[in-house]
């Protein structure tokens, strides 16, 4: 890989059938080296099925994949060596220490030994378990099992490091914890995929971000870009207030208003411009005299892109 | 790669509950076993005491037959019908023969005994319907079934006694041997489902790593063969010098009939592992297969092998189990080297179908799903 921007990932026309069910439709991703590149999506999007195929796990049903310039295939053992992977759920044995699990998992990839001793030595100091070598995983807090699952992923200094939701039910100082090793894994010369349904950490982690729903490539770009596409510069929330219809109507007419959502007591209003959107809103209230609990505005968020780009939350 | 493969050892051999199966239950079994048959299982083996009816024309051929079996296969005693009626009520004979054209027989139980009478019946008959037959058809040739018939009275004899002692609870050791053999099942079906992607995460991430499929799934089922095999080697120590029981002498033989039960038992397992059936279901399968196949080997119920060979033999020569227990028979009771080797071939023709299946499932890399 001899320029900065060289394509690590190049996915052309990734088709997965399940049967008469269609996973992946058509997908496009290109992932260029030294991003960290956010895989999001609602839960069943096709996520892990994309990596999957990516790994030569799965079987697909049309399209390519080239990792590093090369096709992608079970035997491809010089490729496979240069990525790691850690997948969603724990992978690793629990009769084994934490460092004979890091240990074993690095020699899959390295076989020098004092290259391996070296390398498991830093993954544990990565992923700050030197307190817990001798421990076994069922002797690790969940946050802690976590970080051993990274470790042994990376252990042997992939170029390419795949990430598949590796947050999930993990505690917050264990998720920073985490987040902040995939940036220094990434500082280190790694490509990291990083996949997740967590909006908030792909928006403060990775450098692009291709949003996917039903198998499909909805959109992709930075954070900013992709935020950047939808109308709305604000959104402000009124929470327990009383609304009548003409009142609500009202509200959709103002110019500002993109779109006014009155459900439950709760009032989401889309607004255009940006800065002193919340103040008209505020000034409409006092002058109607309408009550409320508490209103603030938010910055539109990658939930936001996927909201108007489908219709539904990301978490729906 | 040497390291490797002893941290794989460590990680199987931390996987307590198949250690218990394989390694801690045939011996806790085995000891139940000793407590329960109590010194009952020494001593040599006591010709059937037989009660012989002469009704009609008695036949020349069955007289000869009977009396050169007596006091070897048989305890013989020429009696009149009520007599022997009451010896066999009172148990004072096994059972009772009536010597006619057709010899019928007469028992009261079921058990090794019944079985020999029942067996020597059942092929003296056989012998002479051959001998008539041919005898019909090429008259030539009757003398010369008739020296194979008599030769063949001689391997029934043989072939029962061979000049090595019997002994009645041995069977249930052989069975015993069959199981600790077939519950490599446990180990097997674990490290199965660490080596097939769509089983568990675990396999998914040793499947995405730069090492030949083909290459790992041979080394686990080494490794997991190599385990269970010790466990079936330490119970047959145990057996043998802590309780004394008495095993075949021809260790190389010995220890191929143990090797290719362990493969059959490990391979079971692995393939099993690999399979998409549920986890419930796998593990209930890796629980029931091998019980009933002991269970019909005769692990549960004394003489249940003989109760299948009579009715269904086939069951004995596909169930593995029965298969193991058989050729440990074989090799102590009986000298009968054709019986043996008939065995030893199903039973490797089962080991190399199991392991071929298990290792191509193993070896395989891409799913349709995960």
């Amino acid at each position: 890989m001899s320029t900065e921007n060289a394509n690590v990932v190049e996915i052309r026309g990734l088709v997965k059938d399940y049967g008469v069910f269609r996973a992946i439709d058509h997908l496009d991703l290109t992932i260029r080296q030294g991003e960290i590149f956010g895989l999001l999506g609602p839960n069943g999007s096709g996520k892990s099925t994309t990596i999957g195929c990516l790994l030569s796990l799965l079987k697909y049903s049309g399209g390519t994949i080239k990792v590093f310039g090369e096709s992608m295939s079970p035997a491809a053992y010089d490729l496979k060596r240069r990525i790691g992977v850690v997948f969603q759920d724990m992978a690793v044995f629990d009769q084994l220490t934490v460092k004979d699990n890091i240990d074993y998992f690095c020699g899959l990839y390295v076989t020098d030994k004092t290259a391996r001793k070296k390398y498991v030595e830093e993954a544990i100091d990565f992923v700050g378990l030197g307190d817990f070598i001798r421990k076994k995983p069922r002797q690790l807090s969940g946050g802690l099992k976590r970080r051993l699952n990274i470790a042994c992923g990376i252990a042997h200094k992939p170029d390419l490091a795949i990430l598949d939701e590796p947050t999930v039910a993990v505690d917050p100082q264990s998720r920073n914890n985490i987040l902040e090793g995939i940036r220094q894994l990434n500082q280190a010369g790694s490509t990291i995929i990083y996949t997740s349904h967590y909006m908030e950490e792909v928006e403060e982690l990775c450098t692009r971000i291709a949003i996917i729903d039903r198998g499909k490539l909805i959109a992709e770009g930075t954070s900013s870009e992709l935020i950047g596409r939808i109308q709305a510069d604000e959104t402000v929330t009124a929470e327990g207030i009383q609304l009548t219809e003409d009142q609500v109507r009202q509200l959709e007419q103002m110019p500002i208003v993109l779109s006014a959502v009155y459900n439950g007591g709760i009032l989401k209003l889309q607004l255009r411009g940006s800065g002193a959107g919340l103040m008209t809103i505020l000034r409409y209230l006092e002058q109607e005299r309408i009550r409320f609990g508490r209103i603030y505005s938010e910055k539109p968020t990658l939930n936001d892109v996927f909201l108007e780009l489908t219709g539904k939350e990301l978490r729906d | 790669m040497g390291s490797m493969i002893m941290l794989r050892y460590k990680q199987t051999l931390g996987n307590l509950p198949a250690l218990f199966w394989a390694f801690a239950f045939p011996i806790i079994l085995c000891v139940l076993f000793h407590v329960s048959f109590g010194n009952l299982e020494t001593g040599t083996f006591d010709p059937v005491k037989t009660g012989v009816v002469r009704t009609g024309k008695p036949s020349a051929a069955f007289e000869e037959t009977v009396k050169r079996l007596d006091g070897d296969l048989l305890d013989v005693t020429y009696m009149k019908e009520d007599a022997a009626k009451r010896a066999l009520k009172d148990g004072k004979i096994t059972g009772v023969i009536y010597d006619q054209e057709t010899p019928r027989l007469l028992v009261t139980g079921t058990g090794i005994s019944q079985t020999i009478l029942s067996s020597f019946l059942d092929q003296y008959i056989k012998s002479v319907g051959i001998y008539k037959d041919l005898a019909r058809r090429d008259p030539s040739k009757a003398q010369r079934a008739a020296r194979v018939l008599d030769e063949d009275a001689d391997h029934i004899r043989e072939v029962s006694m061979g000049g090595k002692t019997y002994d009645g609870y041995l069977d249930f050791y052989f069975a015993l041997i069959a199981m600790a053999c077939f519950f490599g099942v446990f180990f097997g079906q674990t490290m199965g489902e660490e080596s097939a992607a769509n089983a568990s995460p675990l396999a998914a991430r040793r499947c995405v790593c730069p090492r030949s499929r083909l290459l790992m799934a041979l080394t686990d089922l080494l490794i997991c063969f190599t385990i269970q095999f010790t466990c079936v080697i330490v119970l047959l120590l145990f057996m043998r010098y802590a309780m004394g029981i008495r095993l075949p002498e021809n260790i190389p033989m010995l220890l191929l009939i143990c090797a290719l039960g362990c493969l059959v038992g490990v391979s079971f397992g692995l393939a099993l592992g690999c399979s998409r059936l549920k986890q419930s279901g796998k593990n209930a399968l890796a629980v029931t297969v091998p019980l009933v196949s002991c269970f019909f080997a005769g692990l549960m119920v004394g003489g249940m092998k003989y109760i299948v060979e009579q009715r269904a033999p086939i069951v004995n020569r596909i169930n593995p189990a029965a298969l193991i227990s058989d050729a440990f028979y074989y090799l102590t009771v009986f000298d009968d080297p054709r019986g043996l080797g008939i065995r030893l071939v199903l039973l490797a023709i089962w080991a190399a179908a199991l392991t071929a299946c298990a290792v191509n499932m193993m070896r395989r890399d891409r799913y349709d799903s995960i």
